[in-house]
């Protein structure tokens, strides 16, 4: 039993998919369903490049097996743009100039999106918080914390 | 990487059965945060993985019979949040609320924590500053012991048959508080460099009837303080009392850390700070509790 | 005891390869449509350079922001534009985007003085629209220019591009001109310091920058802020753990870097004292932003405890080291 069969509702759509039993999530999320926005920044939980939305909080997938996420729901940043709108995270973050080089914002949208699911007026410092499991090396985190406060107020 | 075969039971009954044909490569994952690392690098080759984060008979915090019980697949961030634990159980919260990230804590568990064995486990110091303990259950058996019994130089004393159900401790009254305090590099994603769990409960004159000091990466798992315990024990709680206790408390740290590694050039370095920070996460641990029982 | 300190970093830093050629080229097309492609070899690494060259050429053509598409890096059709380093891009591409834009305007004003009848010097064109100077009667909008250049079989094309002047650096005594420009910077960093625990929180940095012009403001804040990260990790938290060569500690769990909790308040200040050589008077900012931190982070701590240190970065262990060996 060394494939195992799960059944998940991934970006809102409900999926069944076979995948082997030592798989990580983030390894099936980004080559076997083509999620290509969950990205590997260090293998260790440590950095939250890989942070996807799993039953409306946020995880690092690089510390989850595949088979766990049976019966759950799981979002990435692809779930965010429904039939090509953005949502408002996404444009607060191009507005307030918070992405460099990118490779962390798909996590840092994620984990800012799972605050707004539980709490939709979050304070600077909640944000920051929330925030503090992604690493960002481009921006030293003000205008992605200023982005978040954007779409908070929007 | 080894192909192994996976299970997800659905009740505590159904993983009990399963782990009772456990071997020595039978490893069992909830949050997964130190296990699928482990599992990466190579540290561990699993047979069969038995993953218990959909057993929902272990997600519980209830007081019964003066005891304050958790079941043992608690996430940090549901400790952080639980009503109950924020009045009576401060050291833990805190504890709790200060691991790794907001990610980590979504997914690491008490259990976890405490098996896991990690000599920086938060979740663990304030936990024996609790003086609490644990029930292991396998198919046939139930033992419980004390969390500052359950390890044994390294590892726990956890069977492979066994799973970690529940951790319990004594309910705090209300001449009694508790705190946390942790010293990290960093204000997020800090693995501990020291930390201070503590417990104190007073009578009415103010006088202390129990006190429980914990200090976490000092020694290979976290270590109580009995005989600073007992310097304070009948004495009044008042701010000199205690920190006079900090001076102790200096001279304990160095001579741990240095006996426990003699001629360690990096132990010495280790010594010389910890021994001289302690000062100052003493004083807001000492500063948090006096707050709370309302002693100015 | 938790003491407060300022301290004050300045820093003068040369832009470009030092005492080097390093030229890049720009290729820029006016299309019937009014659209406009600006081909580049200068690689977007994220901090923005694409927009830059596209601010870059829609300013010198007199065109909407909007009109401009930059292809970047493309060794298929782009030409050489040398490495994103130095802090250089804006700064030499940017002049490449400037001289290939002009070169493409040329025809475009030699058209419109050629259709309105008067001298090239005359036309303007700004903002999509197309006027004379001095008579409002003539204008026209930019897709009618465009129609115009088509009727006449033009059409809009130029090539650019720069290298800074400098020379070599002389190999006995080192005197030369290795830069041609040079970016100006002054950080004031408030600090407190926990005399109990060793432990260093900056607490504020206000960051002046002499960018020349800021093409980008908000993108220069952002390199400015994103420096101010990295420099707080030099000065206090990164430590590169070697053994015979060998780093010990490559991992995000054992190097440590800061996360937005670990950041303070960053005011930065956009200072322009234009440079005659670059476009518009730009120079540039990549690794001017990291460069004063630290200083003025050390400069800060002794200020709070009377501490000079000279390696970084300042641990806790190592101030609680400090302090003690003060005492006696």
């Amino acid at each position: 039993m060394s494939k195992v069969k799960i059944s998940f509702n991934l970006n809102y759509e409900d999926i069944v998919v076979e995948v082997e039993s030592n798989k990580r999530l983030l390894d099936m999320l980004r080559e076997d369903l083509n999620m290509k926005s969950v990205k590997e920044g260090c293998g260790e939980g440590e950095c939250g490049a890989c942070t996807v939305i799993v039953d409306g909080i946020t995880v690092t997938s690089c510390t989850v097996l595949a088979p766990q996420v049976d019966g759950c729901s799981v979002i990435t940043l692809e779930g965010l743009s429904k039939d090509g709108e953005l949502d408002k995270l996404q444009e607060s973050f191009m507005e307030a100039g918070a992405v460099q080089c990118g490779f962390c914002t798909p996590g840092m949208i994620l984990s800012a999106k799972a605050l707004f699911m539980k709490n939709p007026k979050p304070s600077k410092d909640e944000i920051k918080r929330a925030m503090s499991g992604n690493l960002c090396r481009c921006t030293g985190y003000k205008k992605i914390v200023e982005a978040v406060e954007i779409a908070r107020d929007k | 990487m080894k192909r192994y075969d996976y299970f997800s039971p659905k009740t505590v009954s159904e993983a009990l059965d399963i782990l009772e044909n456990a071997n020595n490569d039978t490893h069992i994952i909830a949050g997964g945060t130190d296990i699928v690392l482990d599992i990466n690098k190579g540290r561990i080759e699993p047979d069969e993985i038995v993953n218990i984060n959909k057993l929902q008979e272990l997600k519980y915090v209830k007081c019964e019979d003066g005891l304050i019980k958790l079941g043992s697949t608690m996430t940090f961030s549901e400790i952080e949040s639980d009503e109950l634990l924020n009045k009576k159980a401060k050291v833990l919260v805190v504890a709790c609320r200060e691991i790794g990230s907001t990610q980590i804590r979504n997914l690491g568990t008490v259990g976890g924590n405490v098996v896991n064995s990690s000599s920086a486990a938060d979740s663990v110091a304030a936990l024996i500053a609790l003086d609490a303990s644990v029930v292991l259950k396998s198919k046939n058996e139930e033992r419980t012991m004390k969390l500052i019994d359950f390890y044994d130089n390294g590892k726990s004393k956890i069977r492979k048959n066994e799973l970690l159900t529940e951790i319990f401790f004594d309910e705090p009254n209300q001449n009694t508080a508790t705190a946390f305090t942790k010293l990290g590099r960093r204000k997020a994603l800090a693995i501990v460099v020291m930390s201070m769990g503590a417990l104190l409960e007073k009578d009415e004159s103010n006088i202390c009837t129990k006190a429980q000091f914990v200090l976490g990466a000092v020694s290979r798992h976290p270590s109580r303080l009995y005989e600073i315990e007992n310097q304070i024990i009948g004495q009044e709680i008042n701010r000199d009392n205690l920190y006079e206790l900090i001076d102790n408390m200096s001279t304990t740290i160095y001579k741990t850390i240095v006996e426990g590694s003699p001629g360690s050039l990096r132990r010495l370095n280790s010594a010389k700070y910890k021994s001289k920070s302690i000062k100052g996460i003493a004083k807001t641990t000492f500063e948090s509790i006096l707050s709370d029982l309302e002693i100015k | 005891m938790k003491k407060k300190g300022t301290g004050i970093g300045c820093m003068w830093y040369g832009i470009g390869n030092t005492g080097l050629p390093n030229p890049a080229a720009a290729f820029v097309e006016v299309h019937s449509d009014g659209s406009v492609t600006a081909l580049v070899g200068c690689a977007d690494i994220g901090q923005g350079s694409s927009t830059v060259m596209a601010q870059i050429v829609a300013e010198t053509l007199g065109v909407k922001y909007e009109a401009v598409n930059v292809t970047a890096a493309d060794t298929g059709v782009t030409p050489e534009g040398g490495a994103t380093s130095a802090s250089r891009q804006t700064y030499i591409s940017g002049n490449a985007c400037c001289e290939a834009a002009k070169v493409a305007k040329k025809i475009l004003v030699e058209v419109a003085a050629d259709a309105f009848g008067v001298e090239q010097d005359e036309v303007e064109i700004k903002n999509n629209n197309v006027f004379v100077k001095n008579d409002e009667s003539k204008q026209m909008d930019f897709l009618t220019l465009m129609g115009e250049l088509k009727k006449r079989g033009k059409i809009a094309l130029g090539s650019g591009s720069f290298n800074p002047d400098t020379t070599s650096l002389d190999p006995v005594d080192m005197h030369g001109n290795p830069y041609a420009c040079y970016a100006f910077a002054t950080h004031i960093v408030e600090v407190e310091v926990d005399t109990d625990t060793g432990q260093v929180d900056v607490l504020k940095i206000v960051a002046a920058h002499d960018v020349g012009q800021a093409i980008n403001a908000q993108m220069v804040e952002a390199q400015i802020e994103g420096g101010c990260a990295m420099g707080i990790g030099f000065a206090v938290l990164e430590e590169l753990e070697l053994e015979k060569g060998a780093i010990k500690n490559p991992g995000f769990s054992k190097y440590l870097i800061n996360t937005a909790m670990d950041m303070p308040e960053i005011y930065p200040i956009i200072v322009e004292d234009p440079t005659s050589t670059g476009p518009f008077g730009a120079k540039g900012v990549g690794e001017p932003a990291l460069i004063p931190v630290a200083p003025a982070i050390l400069n800060a701590i002794y200020d709070a405890i009377g501490v000079r240190f000279t390696e970084v970065p300042v641990t806790p262990r190592k101030i609680i080291e400090a302090l003690s060996e003060k005492q006696n």
